[in-house]
Formats: structure tokens, sequence, C-alpha cells
């Protein structure tokens, strides 16, 4: 932790290959169940990490850059699904449509329980706490860093998103729980 | 059930669901990360002290030498956050109520903070502002899509928030950073104070039953610099501050040890010290991610009230933040409006696959349609900023403005100053002068003009070209050749893969 000073630009770029890389394969899977798309996924993770490498000059508590970079890539995918709801969807037949659900192998995890693809009916916030939870493995105290919000605030999304998610898997014991 | 009660099966089965085996990271990824610092060097002055001033980089950043992401359309966007937006918002919807409080020559205009006498710029001239900056917007370590970045006006001029910092200027191109509230989350003005509120953590399991802690302040001052505070007056965290019509609403997301996710509560004041709770709709208390912008008759606010139904969002509106009642606007396109106002904006629906579609409001019930197609050629790669008089739209990576009244047109802003060219990738704030913005490792202020022709030339900035053969050393950015700038593309360029 501390204010790197004087550093050549070949130790900043290589302090910043150094931390980033690892946490690649996390961002990527973070934004794959995200996005349900492999390629965007790709490109989501890529333009966190232009941002991240951007910003990296700013960032003055190296040891947090793990949770930072996820915050980046969790925004960088809020962004892109937020612009989904100004995109028409196009009538698919079955046929095609199944391809294009089991293309992706992101899609694919995610449409072999209904929970998996009933994530996709929650708003960018929430599924973005649900992927951090239960996808990357995260603690309620993590996810508030991350999300840069309190701890009850996630808390109370969380219990949101699972009701949202449970009242569609079975109506009528979401009802009666209330 | 319990709201901290789990639920066993559910959790297991999207745990489930997160073991299976994940595709591979692929390859490009990593060359892509490795081509980054060599696109893109920064200078290591940059890792300076809080609220040093950067130093000069060697080169303008160009954005030909930035790595190639994977496919078009999607790839390197650099944009505002949601909530960023929302932010920039509630800051617009300040400088609006500021301007509208003060008028065009109120004595409280401080000087050098000139209007436009039209309300529809024509030019952005622009100047390098970092020196004169203090710091401002660089030393943000959470900048990226985050919602820590605000600039408001008040009478004293303009004052801005970013990181741990609160920085005033009298004219948008001289900041001073100031001891102030730090860590500010939402930051506004009115009846000539500017109010801050800092709100770091709201939880019932701090406390013993039957309370929760309230740490949160809000702080308010008339001249920037000298600042008291008082708690919250409220039990919950603050989620948002817009000011409209003489009033400012803070949205709440409430909490009590009695209902520790509690609904959406509003708290209105007109002099930023004492606070009411406004009477809402229980479906608009109950809503979700409740978002509430400035318009020309007061408030409007959007919320999801079905979780599983995208397009169930409710709309109302008020007049004065405190008796809020349904909104059905007549909408020609509700998914795109929906859209919009969850960007933050009330004046522009977001562009989709379909080619740029924009709807234009001032008042959140009044809808049109664009009647030209000058952002066509835009793309969605775009940063859109309103603050309830006009909306702004910055091409993200050619730098161009474009500027819209709500009126179903659009302008392309004439650019110029002493600058050279503006780096692409940016980020902007609206300011009611001008257009503050952030490229590159400098911060630059774009004054605005309303008919005159602007001073200087800039060049086009440059665009995404084949991807280069080779790279220059770590360290050292290619240099800016105006003979090899291509213009401003007419539609979105084509990304080549980051590997190759």
């Amino acid at each position: 932790m501390g204010v790197a000073t004087g550093l050549a630009a070949e130790d900043v770029s290589a302090a910043f290959i150094a931390r980033a890389e690892p946490e690649l394969p996390g961002a990527y899977r973070l934004a794959g169940f995200l996005l349900r798309d492999a390629g965007e996924a790709e490109d989501a993770t890529q333009e966190a990490l232009l941002k991240a490498w951007l910003a990296w000059p700013k960032l003055r508590d190296r040891d947090s850059f793990g949770a930072w970079f996820d915050r980046i890539v969790v925004n960088v995918c809020k962004n892109r699904l937020r612009d989904r709801k100004g995109i028409r969807a196009l009538a698919l037949d079955e046929e095609m449509a199944n391809e294009v659900r089991t293309a992706d192998p992101f899609r694919a995890a995610l449409a072999r329980d209904e929970v998996g693809r009933l994530v996709a009916t929650l708003s960018p916030d929430h599924q973005a706490l649900v992927a951090l939870r239960f996808w990357r493995d995260m603690s309620l105290e993590e996810i508030a860093e991350r999300l840069d919000l309190p701890l009850g605030t996630v808390k109370s999304r969380l219990h949101y998103a699972m009701r949202s998610l449970r009242g569609q898997l079975d109506p009528q014991a979401e009802e009666g729980s209330r | 059930m319990n709201v901290f009660e789990h639920d066993g099966e559910l959790e297991r089965r999207l745990r489930t669901i997160g073991a299976e085996p994940q595709p591979p990271l692929p390859g490009s990824m990593s060359s892509y990360l490795r081509q980054l610092p060599e696109g893109h060097p920064v200078s290591s002055s940059r890792f300076a002290r809080h609220g040093q001033v950067p130093a000069r980089p060697s080169g303008s950043i160009s954005i030909a030498d930035r790595p190639r992401a994977r496919t078009s359309g999607s790839s390197l966007k650099v944009i505002a956050g949601i909530a960023a937006a929302l932010v920039l918002t509630v800051a617009g919807g300040v400088m609006f109520a500021a301007l509208r409080e003060a008028g065009p020559g109120a004595a409280s205009q401080p000087a050098g903070t000139p209007v436009p006498s039209k309300e529809l710029w024509t030019g952005l001239e622009w100047h390098d502002i970092t020196a004169t900056s203090d710091g401002l917007f660089a030393t943000d370590p959470w900048s990226s899509g985050t919602t820590s970045s605000s600039v408001v006006t008040w009478p004293g001029g303009l004052a801005a928030t970013s990181g741990d910092g609160l920085w005033i200027s009298p004219d948008g191109r001289t900041w001073r950073l100031v001891a102030g509230p730090q860590y500010v989350k939402l930051l506004g003005s009115l009846d000539g104070r500017l109010i801050a509120i800092t709100d770091p953590v709201a939880s019932c399991e701090e406390t013993a039953a039957g309370s929760c802690l309230t740490t949160g302040r809000i702080w308010s001052s008339q001249n920037g610099q000298d600042w008291t505070s008082e708690l919250l007056p409220f039990q919950g965290s603050a989620m948002s501050l817009t000011v409209s019509s003489g009033a400012a609403v803070i949205s709440v997301e409430a909490i009590s040890a009695a209902d520790p996710i509690g609904p959406r509560v509003l708290y209105v004041s007109v002099d930023g010290t004492s606070w009411r709770q406004a009477s809402m709709p229980s479906d608009m208390s109950a809503s979700v991610d409740l978002r509430v912008v400035p318009t020309t008759a007061g408030f409007m606010a959007l919320g999801e009230t079905s979780l599983t139904d995208p397009s169930s969002a409710e709309f109302w509106a008020s007049a004065d933040g405190l008796t809020w009642s349904n909104l059905s606007p007549a909408m020609p396109d509700r998914q795109a409006q929906i859209s919009g106002v969850f960007q933050g904006l009330l004046g522009l629906s977001s562009p989709g696959l379909m080619g740029t579609e924009g709807l234009h409001s001032r008042d959140g019930v009044t809808w049109i349609a664009d009647q030209d197609q000058a952002l066509s050629a835009l793309g969605g790669m775009n940063q859109e900023l309103s603050d309830g008089k006009r909306v702004l739209v910055v091409g993200d990576w050619n730098s161009e403005f474009f500027v819209s009244l709500g009126d179903g047109h659009w302008l392309r802003l004439d650019q110029g100053g002493d600058i050279g060219s503006l780096p692409g990738g940016g980020q902007a704030w609206l300011l009611p002068t001008g257009v503050l913005y952030e490229g590159g490792g400098r911060l630059f202020f774009g004054q605005a003009s309303a008919g005159p022709p602007v001073q200087g030339t800039l060049r086009p900035a440059p665009t995404i070209t084949e991807p280069p053969t080779s790279t220059p050393p770590a360290g050292q950015s290619q240099p800016t050749n105006p003979g090899s700038v291509i213009p401003a593309p007419t539609s979105q360029p084509t990304l080549a893969p980051a590997g190759s």
C-alpha cells in the first residue's frame, strides 16, 4: 500500500501487468455470467482493462487492485446490460433461438438450470449482486466494497433479487411468504 | 421469510451453476494486457501526492495508439457509469436550478462566469487547465465508472468533488482544492448554499436492536470554505440528491431495526437545513432502484415495480418534491425512454443496434422523436449528459460534441482553442458555461460559445485505423501527426482483434 513515486515507465507497466494478470480469469468469468456472451465478455474485460490502465496512476492503494478492477468490470457490464434495454428484440424461430442459447458457453451454463435463466430477468444491479455472491463466492462485505454500497443496501438488494428468483420459480410459495 | 433467512436450495442451485467448468480465458486477453502500456503510456509523474498537479506527459495520447479490442461496436467504450450519469444529472439539475434562480444577469453571478446569452451552444473553445486545476480529477482512485465525481454550480461559482477532495472554481478554468468535507457522496446547491452529503455507512447490524447507526452527515457552506454539518435527519442510506425548482430531494433507502430492507423514502428541503418527508404512493416507495431526475416542471421519478419485467418501470411526477403522483407520459417508445431515464437523462434514449433513435422531453410528459440524423454518424459509443436544459452527446473516440435543446434537433459544436487536439476516450462533465473534459491525463475546459465563432482551430481527433505493425517502446507515445489524422468516421470504426 502506498503511493508509488518516481517509477520508470517500464516499472509502471510491469507493476500494472503483475496486478492485472491474475485478475483476468475471474473478471472474464464475472463478465461472462453477467453478459451471457463470451465474445461480449471478452470485449467488456478488455474495456475494463483499458479503463483500469488509464486510471492506474490514480490508484494509491495498490493492494486493493482486485476489488477496484472488479468494480470497473461490474460497471462496464451494467452499462452494457442497461444499453440492451434500448435495443429492440428481433423475433427468432425456435430452432435459431436454441442455437443461440446453447452456442455460448456462459449462456449454456446458465441455461442448464431454470434459475440461471431467470437471473437475466433481474435488473443489472441485482444481476451484479447475484454474480458476485454466488459465482465469485464473495462475502457481503466484499460485495459492498466492490459496489461501493452500504452493507445494508447489499443485503436488501440481494434479498430483493432472491425474492424475485424465488417468486418466479414458485409464485405461490413466494406469495405466501410475504 | 425473514429477510436474512437464507434460501438454501436456491443458493445451492446458483452456486452449482458457478461451479461448472468455464471457458478458458481467451489467449488474446493476455496479449491485450501487454499491449496496453505500450499503446497508452502514462507519465510516472502522475504518481503524484494528493493534490499535486501532474506534469505534462511527453505527448498527447493518440487514439490510434490504442490496442485493439476484439470486435466492432462494443469495444473499448469508455463511458461514465450509470450512477455517474445520475450524479451528473443531479449536478445538472442543480446548475439549471441555480441558473434559473440567479438569472443570466444576476448580480450574484461571479465575474468571469459568462453564461451564454442563448441557450443553444454553437461551439466550444478548449483550453488545457491541468496547471490551474489543483489536481481536480487527478487523484480519484475509483474514478472509472463510479459515482465519485460530480460538478455543481452555486452563486460562488462551481464546486466539484472527486475522491476525497472538494474543489471550487470561479469560472471553470481555475480550480482550488479547499478544506471541506471529505468523501462526499452527494453534492448539490440550494438556496445559495453548497450542500454535501457524506454517508459512509448505515447498517442496523452495527447497533443494538431498536436503532440503526446513522453516521452520515449533511454539510452546508455559503462560500465553499467554511462548512457546518449535522447528522442526517433520517436513518438509512442517501442514494441521490436532486435539485430542481428551488427544492432539494434526497432519496433514501430507509433502514430500521424493524425493517432492515426498508422502502425508499424521499426527504425534501428548500433551504438545505430543514427536511420534510415526502408523501409518496405506496408502489413508488416500494419500487426498486428509484431514480429522481429534474425536469422543467419539477421532478420526475422512475422505479422498477417488478423485478421480473424490465419494462415494468413506473413514472411519478412532483412539482415541489413533497407530493408525488403517478405519471403516464405519452411515449413513442417506452423501453427507450426507460433506458434514457435510467441513464440519468431526461431527453435522450439510448442508441440501440437499430440506429440512433433519440427521444426528447424537458418535462417528462411530452416526448418527441429526433427530427434529424445528426447522431447517426456516432454509433452507440458515446457519453450522454443532460442538465434538464440541454442534452450533450460526446462522441467517445472522435471527441465530437453534439447538443440539443430537446426539440428534436441536434447541432454539432464547432471546436477551437489552443490545445491542438482533444484526446478521445475521456470523460466529460457538463457545466452551465461549457464542458470539463479529462482525457490523456490532462484536464480541459471547453468554454461554450453561443453564436460567435470560437477562436483557434482544433485538429480532428485521430480515429482508429489499422492496428500498428509495431508499437513504440514503453513510456513513449507515438507523435501526433496532423497529416495522418483521419477525419471523424461516419460509422463506428471496426476494431481488429487485440492479438493481431
